[in-house]
Protein backbone atom coordinates (compact mmCIF):
# COMPACT_ATOMS: atom_id res chain seq x y z
CA UNK A 1 0.00 0.00 0.00
CA UNK A 2 1.42 3.45 -1.02
CA UNK A 3 1.59 6.05 1.45
CA UNK A 4 -1.25 8.07 -0.21
CA UNK A 5 -3.24 4.78 0.05
CA UNK A 6 -2.08 4.55 3.82
CA UNK A 7 -3.39 8.13 4.63
CA UNK A 8 -6.34 8.06 2.69
CA UNK A 9 -7.59 5.17 5.26
CA UNK A 10 -6.76 7.17 7.88
CA UNK A 11 -9.03 9.56 7.07
CA UNK A 12 -11.73 7.08 6.26
CA UNK A 13 -11.20 5.69 9.77
CA UNK A 14 -10.74 8.91 11.48
CA UNK A 15 -14.25 10.14 9.66
CA UNK A 16 -15.33 7.07 11.04
CA UNK A 17 -14.55 7.55 14.71
CA UNK A 18 -14.96 11.16 15.39
CA UNK A 19 -19.29 10.75 15.75
CA UNK A 20 -18.60 8.35 18.59
CA UNK A 21 -15.90 10.33 20.23
CA UNK A 22 -18.04 13.71 20.11
CA UNK A 23 -21.20 11.45 22.01
CA UNK A 24 -18.43 10.64 24.46
CA UNK A 25 -17.20 13.84 25.21
CA UNK A 26 -20.75 14.97 25.51
CA UNK A 27 -21.85 11.84 27.63
CA UNK A 28 -19.59 13.65 30.17
CA UNK A 29 -21.17 16.93 29.77
CA UNK A 30 -22.70 18.95 27.44
CA UNK A 31 -20.33 21.61 26.31
CA UNK A 32 -20.63 24.90 23.62
CA UNK A 33 -18.99 24.28 19.79
CA UNK A 34 -15.82 25.52 21.01
CA UNK A 35 -15.41 23.92 23.91
CA UNK A 36 -16.14 20.52 22.17
CA UNK A 37 -14.19 21.76 19.25
CA UNK A 38 -10.83 21.87 21.38
CA UNK A 39 -11.27 18.67 23.46
CA UNK A 40 -11.49 16.96 20.34
CA UNK A 41 -8.33 18.48 19.23
CA UNK A 42 -6.56 17.44 22.15
CA UNK A 43 -6.70 13.98 20.89
CA UNK A 44 -4.21 14.30 18.70
CA UNK A 45 -4.76 13.15 15.23
CA UNK A 46 -8.16 12.82 15.60
CA UNK A 47 -9.29 16.07 14.58
CA UNK A 48 -7.87 17.89 11.12
CA UNK A 49 -10.18 20.58 10.23
CA UNK A 50 -12.16 21.83 13.51
CA UNK A 51 -14.95 23.50 10.93
CA UNK A 52 -16.00 19.60 9.99
CA UNK A 53 -17.19 19.17 13.77
CA UNK A 54 -20.46 21.00 13.07
CA UNK A 55 -21.62 19.45 10.49
CA UNK A 56 -20.96 16.23 11.88
CA UNK A 57 -22.71 17.61 15.20
CA UNK A 58 -25.64 18.55 12.95
CA UNK A 59 -26.10 14.78 11.70
CA UNK A 60 -26.04 13.55 14.98
CA UNK A 61 -28.61 16.10 15.69
CA UNK A 62 -30.49 15.00 13.05
CA UNK A 63 -30.19 11.09 14.00
CA UNK A 64 -31.25 12.08 17.60
CA UNK A 65 -28.11 11.39 19.07
CA UNK A 66 -27.59 14.94 20.11
CA UNK A 67 -29.81 18.09 21.15
CA UNK A 68 -28.00 21.89 21.71
CA UNK A 69 -30.27 24.47 23.27
CA UNK A 70 -29.29 28.15 23.89
CA UNK A 71 -28.03 28.99 27.51
CA UNK A 72 -27.83 33.07 28.23
CA UNK A 73 -26.11 34.08 31.16
CA UNK A 74 -24.35 38.03 32.12
CA UNK A 75 -21.20 36.61 32.14
CA UNK A 76 -20.42 35.31 28.77
CA UNK A 77 -22.29 35.80 24.92
CA UNK A 78 -24.89 33.40 24.38
CA UNK A 79 -24.21 29.90 23.51
CA UNK A 80 -25.30 26.43 22.05
CA UNK A 81 -24.53 24.21 24.42
CA UNK A 82 -24.71 20.21 22.89
CA UNK A 83 -26.32 17.66 24.70
CA UNK A 84 -26.46 13.66 24.27
CA UNK A 85 -29.52 12.19 24.49
CA UNK A 86 -30.46 8.66 25.87
CA UNK A 87 -30.63 7.06 22.08
CA UNK A 88 -26.78 8.72 21.82
CA UNK A 89 -26.21 7.09 24.64
CA UNK A 90 -27.35 3.99 23.75
CA UNK A 91 -25.34 4.36 20.39
CA UNK A 92 -22.65 5.33 22.35
CA UNK A 93 -22.82 1.66 24.51
CA UNK A 94 -23.09 -0.28 21.15
CA UNK A 95 -20.24 1.14 19.53
CA UNK A 96 -18.10 0.77 22.64
CA UNK A 97 -18.58 -2.73 22.48
CA UNK A 98 -18.01 -3.23 18.68
CA UNK A 99 -14.79 -0.46 18.70
CA UNK A 100 -13.36 -2.67 21.67
CA UNK A 101 -14.02 -6.00 19.28
CA UNK A 102 -13.15 -4.41 16.13
CA UNK A 103 -9.83 -2.85 17.55
CA UNK A 104 -8.66 -6.15 19.00
CA UNK A 105 -9.05 -8.58 16.07
CA UNK A 106 -7.22 -5.58 14.19
CA UNK A 107 -4.66 -5.64 16.45
CA UNK A 108 -4.46 -9.34 16.32
CA UNK A 109 -4.19 -9.18 12.62
CA UNK A 110 -1.88 -6.32 12.42
CA UNK A 111 0.43 -7.81 15.51
CA UNK A 112 0.42 -5.23 17.41
CA UNK A 113 -1.49 -6.57 20.70
CA UNK A 114 -4.48 -5.64 22.54
CA UNK A 115 -4.48 -2.15 22.48
CA UNK A 116 -7.13 0.93 23.22
CA UNK A 117 -8.75 2.96 20.54
CA UNK A 118 -8.20 6.67 20.77
CA UNK A 119 -11.88 7.25 22.25
CA UNK A 120 -11.32 5.25 24.86
CA UNK A 121 -9.13 7.12 26.85
CA UNK A 122 -9.15 10.12 29.44
CA UNK A 123 -12.25 12.03 25.87
CA UNK A 124 -14.27 8.76 26.26
CA UNK A 125 -15.37 7.95 29.46
CA UNK A 126 -19.39 8.57 30.25
CA UNK A 127 -20.62 10.80 32.71
CA UNK A 128 -23.10 8.35 34.32
CA UNK B 1 -13.23 47.17 14.65
CA UNK B 2 -16.63 45.55 16.08
CA UNK B 3 -15.73 41.73 16.39
CA UNK B 4 -13.82 39.33 15.18
CA UNK B 5 -15.84 38.95 12.11
CA UNK B 6 -15.06 42.10 10.87
CA UNK B 7 -11.58 41.10 10.52
CA UNK B 8 -10.70 41.03 6.66
CA UNK B 9 -9.40 37.72 6.61
CA UNK B 10 -12.37 36.45 8.84
CA UNK B 11 -15.03 38.20 6.38
CA UNK B 12 -13.16 36.81 3.91
CA UNK B 13 -13.24 33.28 4.99
CA UNK B 14 -17.12 33.40 5.97
CA UNK B 15 -17.72 35.13 2.38
CA UNK B 16 -16.08 31.82 0.68
CA UNK B 17 -18.08 29.72 3.37
CA UNK B 18 -21.38 31.29 2.36
CA UNK B 19 -20.77 30.41 -1.01
CA UNK B 20 -19.43 27.16 -0.38
CA UNK B 21 -22.42 26.12 1.53
CA UNK B 22 -24.89 27.38 -1.30
CA UNK B 23 -25.59 23.69 -2.18
CA UNK B 24 -27.53 22.90 1.40
CA UNK B 25 -30.99 23.87 2.07
CA UNK B 26 -31.39 27.18 3.20
CA UNK B 27 -32.08 26.16 7.18
CA UNK B 28 -29.09 24.15 7.30
CA UNK B 29 -26.47 26.50 5.58
CA UNK B 30 -28.02 28.60 7.84
CA UNK B 31 -27.25 27.06 10.86
CA UNK B 32 -23.78 25.76 10.17
CA UNK B 33 -22.97 29.67 8.88
CA UNK B 34 -24.27 30.65 12.49
CA UNK B 35 -22.28 27.87 14.10
CA UNK B 36 -18.98 28.81 12.45
CA UNK B 37 -19.56 32.62 12.93
CA UNK B 38 -20.26 31.74 16.89
CA UNK B 39 -16.97 29.45 16.61
CA UNK B 40 -14.56 32.19 14.99
CA UNK B 41 -16.37 34.74 17.88
CA UNK B 42 -15.81 32.29 20.73
CA UNK B 43 -12.13 31.81 19.18
CA UNK B 44 -10.62 35.11 18.32
CA UNK B 45 -10.87 38.49 20.67
CA UNK B 46 -12.27 41.48 18.78
CA UNK B 47 -8.44 42.65 18.63
CA UNK B 48 -6.64 39.44 17.51
CA UNK B 49 -3.83 40.00 15.32
CA UNK B 50 -3.08 38.76 11.58
CA UNK B 51 -1.43 35.97 13.15
CA UNK B 52 -4.21 34.56 15.17
CA UNK B 53 -6.89 35.13 12.82
CA UNK B 54 -4.93 33.43 10.50
CA UNK B 55 -4.23 29.91 12.97
CA UNK B 56 -7.85 29.60 14.18
CA UNK B 57 -8.75 29.93 10.10
CA UNK B 58 -6.35 27.35 9.29
CA UNK B 59 -7.46 24.98 12.48
CA UNK B 60 -11.16 25.28 11.13
CA UNK B 61 -10.22 23.60 7.27
CA UNK B 62 -11.07 25.69 4.21
CA UNK B 63 -14.14 26.81 3.69
CA UNK B 64 -15.06 24.09 1.51
CA UNK B 65 -13.95 21.07 3.35
CA UNK B 66 -16.51 22.58 5.61
CA UNK B 67 -18.93 22.39 2.97
CA UNK B 68 -18.45 18.89 2.13
CA UNK B 69 -18.42 17.80 5.20
CA UNK B 70 -21.79 18.99 5.64
CA UNK B 71 -23.09 17.59 2.59
CA UNK B 72 -22.11 19.63 -0.50
CA UNK B 73 -20.08 18.12 -2.89
CA UNK B 74 -16.88 19.65 -3.31
CA UNK B 75 -13.20 19.44 -3.13
CA UNK B 76 -11.88 15.79 -2.69
CA UNK B 77 -10.64 12.76 -4.14
CA UNK B 78 -11.45 13.89 -7.51
CA UNK B 79 -9.41 18.00 -6.40
CA UNK B 80 -13.10 19.23 -7.05
CA UNK B 81 -13.48 18.77 -10.50
CA UNK B 82 -16.98 17.34 -10.33
CA UNK B 83 -18.10 20.18 -8.19
CA UNK B 84 -16.69 22.38 -10.36
CA UNK B 85 -18.09 20.94 -13.54
CA UNK B 86 -21.64 21.37 -12.06
CA UNK B 87 -23.09 25.16 -12.54
CA UNK B 88 -26.27 24.17 -12.94
CA UNK B 89 -26.14 22.48 -9.56
CA UNK B 90 -25.11 25.35 -7.70
CA UNK B 91 -27.75 27.29 -9.76
CA UNK B 92 -30.55 25.24 -8.90
CA UNK B 93 -28.85 25.21 -4.96
CA UNK B 94 -28.99 29.05 -4.99
CA UNK B 95 -31.92 29.15 -6.79
CA UNK B 96 -33.30 27.11 -3.72
CA UNK B 97 -32.47 29.69 -1.36
CA UNK B 98 -34.52 32.07 -2.40
CA UNK B 99 -37.91 32.39 -0.46
CA UNK B 100 -40.78 31.00 -1.73
CA UNK B 101 -42.87 34.08 -1.81
CA UNK B 102 -39.99 35.59 -3.91
CA UNK B 103 -40.84 33.06 -6.32
CA UNK B 104 -44.23 33.45 -6.30
CA UNK B 105 -43.65 37.12 -7.02
CA UNK B 106 -41.19 36.52 -10.00
CA UNK B 107 -44.27 34.23 -11.05
CA UNK B 108 -46.66 36.54 -11.33
CA UNK B 109 -44.77 38.92 -12.63
CA UNK B 110 -43.48 36.97 -15.64
CA UNK B 111 -47.32 35.77 -16.40
CA UNK B 112 -48.47 39.71 -16.20
CA UNK B 113 -45.81 40.23 -18.45
CA UNK B 114 -44.95 37.34 -20.62
CA UNK B 115 -48.48 36.39 -21.09
CA UNK B 116 -49.99 39.24 -23.11
CA UNK B 117 -46.69 40.49 -24.32
CA UNK B 118 -47.17 36.85 -26.13
CA UNK B 119 -50.39 36.77 -26.90
CA UNK B 120 -50.01 40.20 -28.70
CA UNK B 121 -47.22 39.16 -30.65
CA UNK B 122 -49.07 36.66 -31.61
CA UNK B 123 -52.54 38.53 -32.46
CA UNK B 124 -49.72 40.62 -34.20
CA UNK B 125 -48.11 37.56 -36.39
CA UNK B 126 -51.29 36.65 -37.62
CA UNK B 127 -51.25 36.79 -41.10
CA UNK B 128 -54.43 39.38 -42.68
CA UNK B 129 -57.53 39.08 -44.51
CA UNK B 130 -56.74 38.16 -48.90
CA UNK B 131 -59.30 38.11 -51.33
CA UNK B 132 -60.12 35.08 -53.63
CA UNK B 133 -60.78 34.04 -56.97
CA UNK B 134 -64.07 35.71 -56.99
CA UNK B 135 -65.84 39.78 -57.27
CA UNK B 136 -69.35 40.21 -58.15
CA UNK B 137 -71.02 43.86 -58.19
CA UNK B 138 -73.76 44.00 -55.76
CA UNK B 139 -76.69 45.23 -57.60
CA UNK B 140 -77.25 47.54 -60.75
CA UNK B 141 -76.39 48.09 -64.29
CA UNK B 142 -74.17 46.46 -66.85
CA UNK B 143 -70.57 46.54 -65.92
CA UNK B 144 -67.44 47.34 -68.42
CA UNK B 145 -64.61 45.57 -67.67
CA UNK B 146 -61.60 47.44 -69.26
CA UNK B 147 -57.74 46.93 -69.45
CA UNK B 148 -55.11 49.10 -69.88
CA UNK B 149 -51.10 49.17 -68.67
CA UNK B 150 -51.79 45.90 -67.40
CA UNK B 151 -54.36 47.03 -65.12
CA UNK B 152 -57.48 45.93 -64.98
CA UNK B 153 -60.90 47.94 -64.05
CA UNK B 154 -64.26 47.03 -63.24
CA UNK B 155 -66.63 50.36 -64.16
CA UNK B 156 -70.29 50.15 -63.11
CA UNK B 157 -72.66 53.01 -64.11
CA UNK B 158 -73.45 55.27 -61.24
CA UNK B 159 -76.61 55.32 -59.75
CA UNK B 160 -77.15 58.37 -57.27
CA UNK B 161 -79.21 57.83 -54.66
CA UNK B 162 -79.02 54.46 -54.94
CA UNK B 163 -77.07 51.41 -53.03
CA UNK B 164 -74.12 50.21 -54.72
CA UNK B 165 -71.53 48.29 -54.03
CA UNK B 166 -69.83 44.74 -54.87
CA UNK B 167 -69.11 41.54 -52.77
CA UNK B 168 -65.87 39.57 -52.77
CA UNK B 169 -64.43 36.39 -51.86
CA UNK B 170 -62.43 37.00 -48.53
CA UNK B 171 -59.56 33.84 -47.25
CA UNK B 172 -58.56 34.13 -43.43
CA UNK B 173 -55.55 32.32 -43.78
CA UNK B 174 -54.48 32.74 -39.76
CA UNK B 175 -54.50 30.55 -37.02
CA UNK B 176 -57.54 32.96 -35.52
CA UNK B 177 -60.99 34.18 -36.09
CA UNK B 178 -60.62 37.44 -37.83
CA UNK B 179 -64.00 39.59 -37.00
CA UNK B 180 -64.07 42.91 -39.92
CA UNK B 181 -65.97 45.56 -37.50
CA UNK B 182 -66.38 48.02 -39.92
CA UNK B 183 -64.45 50.00 -43.17
CA UNK B 184 -61.31 52.04 -42.18
CA UNK B 185 -62.10 54.31 -44.89
CA UNK B 186 -64.27 56.81 -45.29
CA UNK B 187 -64.97 57.08 -49.16
CA UNK B 188 -66.86 54.83 -50.66
CA UNK B 189 -66.17 54.25 -54.39
CA UNK B 190 -69.50 55.85 -55.16
CA UNK B 191 -69.92 58.66 -52.14
CA UNK B 192 -67.79 60.69 -49.77
CA UNK B 193 -69.41 58.48 -46.72
CA UNK B 194 -67.87 55.44 -45.21
CA UNK B 195 -68.89 52.17 -46.65
CA UNK B 196 -71.05 49.29 -45.04
CA UNK B 197 -69.26 46.43 -44.95
CA UNK B 198 -70.57 43.17 -44.09
CA UNK B 199 -69.72 39.27 -43.82
CA UNK B 200 -71.61 36.42 -45.10
CA UNK B 201 -72.91 34.08 -42.03
CA UNK B 202 -71.58 30.65 -44.38
CA UNK B 203 -69.20 30.15 -46.75
CA UNK B 204 -69.08 31.51 -50.35
CA UNK B 205 -70.01 27.97 -52.17
CA UNK B 206 -73.31 27.95 -50.11
CA UNK B 207 -75.89 28.67 -53.04
CA UNK B 208 -74.11 28.31 -56.14
CA UNK B 209 -71.40 30.99 -55.25
CA UNK B 210 -74.43 33.38 -55.69
CA UNK B 211 -73.35 36.06 -53.13
CA UNK B 212 -77.02 37.54 -52.81
CA UNK B 213 -78.25 34.18 -51.60
CA UNK B 214 -76.27 34.23 -48.32
CA UNK B 215 -77.21 36.23 -45.52
CA UNK B 216 -74.50 38.71 -44.22
CA UNK B 217 -73.62 39.97 -40.41
CA UNK B 218 -72.33 43.29 -39.58
CA UNK B 219 -69.36 42.90 -37.64
CA UNK B 220 -68.88 39.07 -38.82
CA UNK B 221 -66.42 37.01 -38.28
CA UNK B 222 -64.37 35.12 -40.71
CA UNK B 223 -62.92 31.48 -38.94
CA UNK B 224 -59.07 30.47 -39.69
CA UNK B 225 -58.36 29.30 -43.07
CA UNK B 226 -62.32 29.81 -43.95
CA UNK B 227 -63.88 31.80 -46.50
CA UNK B 228 -66.50 34.29 -46.85
CA UNK B 229 -68.25 36.56 -48.89
CA UNK B 230 -67.44 39.97 -47.53
CA UNK B 231 -70.34 43.07 -48.98
CA UNK B 232 -69.22 46.36 -49.28
CA UNK B 233 -72.10 48.46 -50.03
CA UNK B 234 -72.68 52.46 -49.94
CA UNK B 235 -75.52 54.74 -50.96
CA UNK B 236 -74.27 56.09 -54.31
CA UNK B 237 -73.97 60.00 -54.14
CA UNK B 238 -71.46 61.86 -56.11
CA UNK B 239 -72.29 65.53 -56.81
CA UNK B 240 -69.08 66.27 -58.43
CA UNK B 241 -68.51 63.90 -60.81
CA UNK B 242 -68.03 65.37 -63.99
CA UNK B 243 -69.80 63.33 -67.04
CA UNK B 244 -67.08 60.76 -68.47
CA UNK B 245 -65.14 60.45 -65.63
CA UNK B 246 -64.93 57.92 -62.77
CA UNK B 247 -63.85 56.81 -58.94
CA UNK B 248 -63.09 53.97 -57.83
CA UNK B 249 -60.68 52.36 -55.58
CA UNK B 250 -58.19 49.17 -55.72
CA UNK B 251 -57.69 48.26 -52.45
CA UNK B 252 -60.38 47.64 -49.15
CA UNK B 253 -58.96 48.72 -45.92
CA UNK B 254 -60.65 47.06 -43.01
CA UNK B 255 -60.81 47.11 -39.62
CA UNK B 256 -60.22 43.92 -38.16
CA UNK B 257 -60.12 42.23 -34.74
CA UNK B 258 -57.76 39.71 -34.08
CA UNK B 259 -57.64 37.92 -30.26
CA UNK B 260 -57.62 41.51 -28.30
CA UNK B 261 -56.10 43.59 -31.00
CA UNK B 262 -57.42 45.94 -33.57
CA UNK B 263 -56.00 46.37 -37.05
CA UNK B 264 -56.30 47.37 -40.48
CA UNK B 265 -55.43 45.27 -42.77
CA UNK B 266 -55.28 46.19 -46.09
CA UNK B 267 -57.02 44.06 -48.80
CA UNK B 268 -55.80 44.15 -52.48
CA UNK B 269 -58.86 43.61 -55.17
CA UNK B 270 -56.77 42.82 -57.93
CA UNK B 271 -58.57 45.31 -60.07
CA UNK B 272 -59.76 49.00 -59.83
CA UNK B 273 -63.66 48.81 -58.77
CA UNK B 274 -65.05 52.33 -59.90
CA UNK B 275 -68.06 53.77 -60.48
CA UNK B 276 -68.95 56.71 -63.79
CA UNK B 277 -70.68 59.19 -64.56
CA UNK B 278 -72.75 60.01 -67.54
CA UNK B 279 -74.63 63.35 -68.93
CA UNK B 280 -77.60 60.97 -67.43
CA UNK B 281 -76.06 60.43 -63.96
CA UNK B 282 -74.61 63.79 -63.65
CA UNK B 283 -77.97 65.32 -64.37
CA UNK B 284 -79.90 62.80 -61.57
CA UNK B 285 -77.00 63.41 -59.15
CA UNK B 286 -76.88 66.94 -59.52
CA UNK B 287 -80.82 66.50 -58.39
CA UNK B 288 -79.92 63.92 -55.68
CA UNK B 289 -77.78 66.78 -54.47
CA UNK B 290 -79.54 69.52 -54.64
CA UNK B 291 -82.55 67.47 -52.32
CA UNK B 292 -80.20 65.88 -49.29
CA UNK B 293 -76.97 68.05 -49.61
CA UNK B 294 -78.44 71.76 -49.57
CA UNK B 295 -75.33 73.21 -48.90
CA UNK B 296 -73.54 72.02 -51.64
Amino acid sequence: MSGMGAAADTTELRRGVLGPCVLALLAERPRFGLELVRDLSRADGLLTSEGTVYPLLNRLRDAGLVTSRWIHDDQTRPRRYYSITKQGREHLVAFRTDWSAFTAAVNGVLGAGPGRGRCSGRTAREAT
Amino acid sequence: MISALDHPLVADYLRGLDSALAGLPPTAAAELSEQIRAHLLEALPPDADEDAVAAVLAALGPASLVAAAAGVPGPGADGGQAWRGRPLRRLVARARRVPAFVWLVVAAIVVAVAVPSGALIFWHAQPGLRMEYSFSWWNGPRVVTTYAAGATQETQRILPGKVQGFAVWVYNPSDMTQVITGSADHVSPGAPVTPRIAVSTTGPWRKMGEPHAVRYRMGGPIPPHSFRWVRVLWRSAHCYLAAGGSQGTSDLRLRVRVGWITRTEDIQLGAEIAVAATKASVAADAAYCRTHQPGS
